[in-house]
């Protein structure tokens, strides 16, 4: 594939912290194409949270050259920022991340509201979504009426529903026990395998690496490897 | 059960190269209306999660156009009643007084006034002075009022029961007698005193007439007064000269040309005065006022300028100060109360920024799924907007039950529609603009801190 999803070239980051200055990331070369799924290892600290939040428009880095899709993203206001985000990228977060008082439905439902999408297709497409990751029960409950498996895979369904080149999950399996995180793997593959999106996911945990297809080693903000997995 | 994607009504995800060509064009506009919608439906779900805490920052910005509206109210309830009082003194009254003791006008000089000042179209010299008074077995002291047959027109004064007397009565020094609404009720106790006597300074008295109440406290008391022609109260006071005459113009413009052509008249018969200075730097006369007034007696030997002598003054002018210096007043009163509702604006504020921050994270996450800026803006304004509104509702009620308790500790205030309408437009601006720093702070977090805190 001639353009990469995402290109990082030099990208630092300096977090100001008072007079201390942190640097997060110290120079990151990345390159993401259409239909990977990239694990990206390393122990706390060494930049893999900032990496992925700068690639999902979360951060901008202090300097380097950014390109999703071949458009610069350093150079965008927040407000097309916000509409990359909103069409492109799905996020699924290890806390999950749902609004408590909103039932599954109405979670999922949010990025299609930010799309400007009628109440009644959101309606349908949420329904869809939910249905396909196996929460065709479920939704009208509420996350705290809901297991961690369950809430995640809501999180997901969330992060699908508007139809997203790339999804990034920031240690989705953190919070889950192992049967739990299983499914959630399963359910990452299958989506990468059968309908191609792009995966990028933060993890601690080998097991969950090995399911991707390439795993990118950090250490101390710069990346010290990589390895792909057959 | 197991973690793939179930089978069911599956064509429901679709490789992602296919969104663009499976979602639908929708308008721009239909897409944002969509968000302004969703935008507000957030904004009312956040006021009404926090009910407690909703009541008590509306609470403040309902005391603000409490207060606002009372004083505002209070202000122009005082410029309403002050206007009343020179009201009730008759429209378009010019009064004409002297200064000073040694300089007093012929009683003749009111009808002459007429003649000479075609503005002019009544006068009447006018005699205060009391008398001892016995009806029946009440006896008392009341002032009383001597004026020619024209007063009722002047003051536009109606009977309420009986005639005013006539310029025969005036010329002839009747002794009749009109009352005072009030001394009417209290001497007579409601029976009609039309026809009967009374004694005034030891005399016999004819009563003629009842004059309408005119209100207490106003038109200096001519409710608890007896009038009677002139000419009789000079003999009762032994007084010959008058001190004051009252006159009325046909409208306020003819009135003011009036004022103007007394004062020149006044100047010159100062000036024609052999003990004066002249009057100085005086404009040719008139034809029309050249002819021969006689001139106001002069008793003393050292008279000063006009002005300082006689005072003609023009109730529609001082109907005009007396309201400006009220509306001066009510404006400071409204600005002295608007800064209660800045300390509600203070409270919104407050209120916004602890929601900002308690929603930190749920800002994070909505801007990572799409949310822009002016969405945030958007939704944090229409809270600030909807308290405010509800705060000034409220208190504009408040200030209708409030202005009832204090018209019955005798305060009127008056609202207005104006009145209701600027403090209420107030407290939505002060709602607005302490509003603004919450959202503004709110959708200026980056999404990945924002999403950090909890």
């Amino acid at each position: 594939m001639s353009i990469p999803l995402a290109e990082l070239s030099n990208i630092h980051r300096v977090f100001r912290q008072g007079q201390v200055e942190v640097h997060a990331l110290r120079g990151v070369d990345l390159r993401i194409d259409h239909g990977e799924f990239v694990s990206i290892m390393g122990p706390s600290g060494s930049g893999k949270s900032t990496l992925l939040n700068i690639i999902g428009c979360l951060d901008r880095p202090t300097s380097g050259r950014y390109l999703l899709e071949g458009r610069d993203v350093v150079s965008m206001n927040d407000s097309r920022l916000a509409d990359l985000r909103n069409r492109f990228i799905g996020f699924v977060f290890q806390m999950f991340h749902l609004l408590p008082k909103l039932t599954a439905v109405q979670n999922v439902e949010l990025p299609l509201i930010y799309r400007g999408w009628p109440a009644a297709d959101r309606r349908r497409r949420a329904v869809e979504v939910l249905q396909a990751v196996g929460l065709g029960e479920r939704l009208h409950h509420r996350p705290t009426q809901m297991s961690g498996g369950e809430q995640q895979r809501v999180a997901i369904a969330r992060a699908l529903a508007g139809r997203p080149s790339l999804i990034l999950a920031d240690e989705p399996t953190g919070n889950l026990d192992s049967r739990n995180s299983e499914e959630i793997m399963n359910l990452f593959v299958r989506l990468n395998r059968e309908q191609g999106i792009t995966i990028v996911q933060v993890t601690h945990e080998p097991d969950m690496a090995q399911m991707g297809k390439r795993i990118v080693y950090m250490r101390d903000g710069c990346v010290v490897g990589e390895e792909r997995l057959s | 059960m197991p973690g793939d994607l179930t089978p069911g009504p599956a064509p429901a995800l679709q490789p992602a190269a296919a969104a663009a060509v499976d979602e639908p064009r929708r308008s721009p506009l239909l897409a944002a209306w969509v968000r302004f919608v969703y935008t507000l439906q957030m904004a009312v779900t956040g006021v009404l999660s926090q009910p407690l805490r909703s009541g008590l920052t509306a609470l403040s910005v309902v005391i603000g156009v409490v207060t606002v509206v009372s004083l505002i109210g209070i202000g122009e309830g005082a410029r309403r009643s002050v206007v009343a009082q020179f009201a009730s003194l008759g429209e378009n009254v010019i009064i004409i007084e002297t200064l000073d003791d040694r300089f007093q006008f012929e009683p003749g000089l009111a009808e002459e006034l007429v003649e000479r000042v075609s503005e002019l179209a009544y006068a009447t010299p006018v005699v205060e002075t009391e008398a001892a008074v016995r009806w029946r077995r009440e006896r008392g002291n009341l002032a009383v009022l001597g004026v020619n047959e024209q007063f009722p027109l002047i003051r536009d004064h109606q009977l309420a029961a009986g005639t005013f007397f006539s310029d025969l009565h005036v010329r002839q020094r009747s002794r009749v007698v009109v009352l005072g609404y009030n001394v009417a009720a209290r001497l007579l106790g409601g029976r009609s005193p039309v026809g009967q006597t009374m004694t005034v300074e030891g005399r016999t008295f004819r009563i003629i007439g009842v004059l309408n109440p005119k209100g207490t406290g106003q038109a200096g008391g001519i409710d608890d007064m007896i009038v009677v022609p002139y000419t009789v109260a000079q003999q009762i006071s032994g007084v010959r000269n008058v001190r004051q005459i009252w006159a009325k113009a046909d409208s306020p413009e003819q009135a003011d040309l009036a004022v103007a052509r007394l004062g020149r008249i006044f100047r010159r018969e100062v000036g024609l005065s052999p003990v004066t200075g002249g009057g100085g730097g005086e404009k040719p006369e008139n034809p029309d006022e050249a002819g021969g007034v006689a001139p106001p007696r002069s008793t003393g030997s050292r008279l000063g300028s006009a002005e300082e002598l006689v005072a003609v003054t023009s109730l529609n002018q001082m109907v005009k100060e007396a309201d400006r210096a009220n509306r001066v007043m009510t404006v400071m009163l409204g600005g002295i109360a608007a800064v209660s509702l800045l300390v509600g604006g203070i409270g919104i504020m407050n209120i916004m920024l602890v929601s900002v921050s308690e929603r930190t994270s749920e800002i994070g996450l909505r801007k990572a799924l799409g949310a822009r800026r002016t969405d945030l803006l958007t939704q944090f304004l229409a809270e600030a907007f909807m308290l405010s509104v509800a705060g000034g509702a409220a208190g504009l009620v408040l200030a209708l039950i409030s202005r009832d308790v204090l018209g019955a500790f005798g305060l009127q205030a008056v609202i207005t529609p104006q009145s209701a309408l600027i403090s209420l437009g107030l407290a939505v601006a002060v709602g607005i603009v302490f509003g603004v720093y919450p959202a503004w702070t709110a959708s200026d977090l980056p999404p990945a801190e924002a999403l950090r805190r909890k």
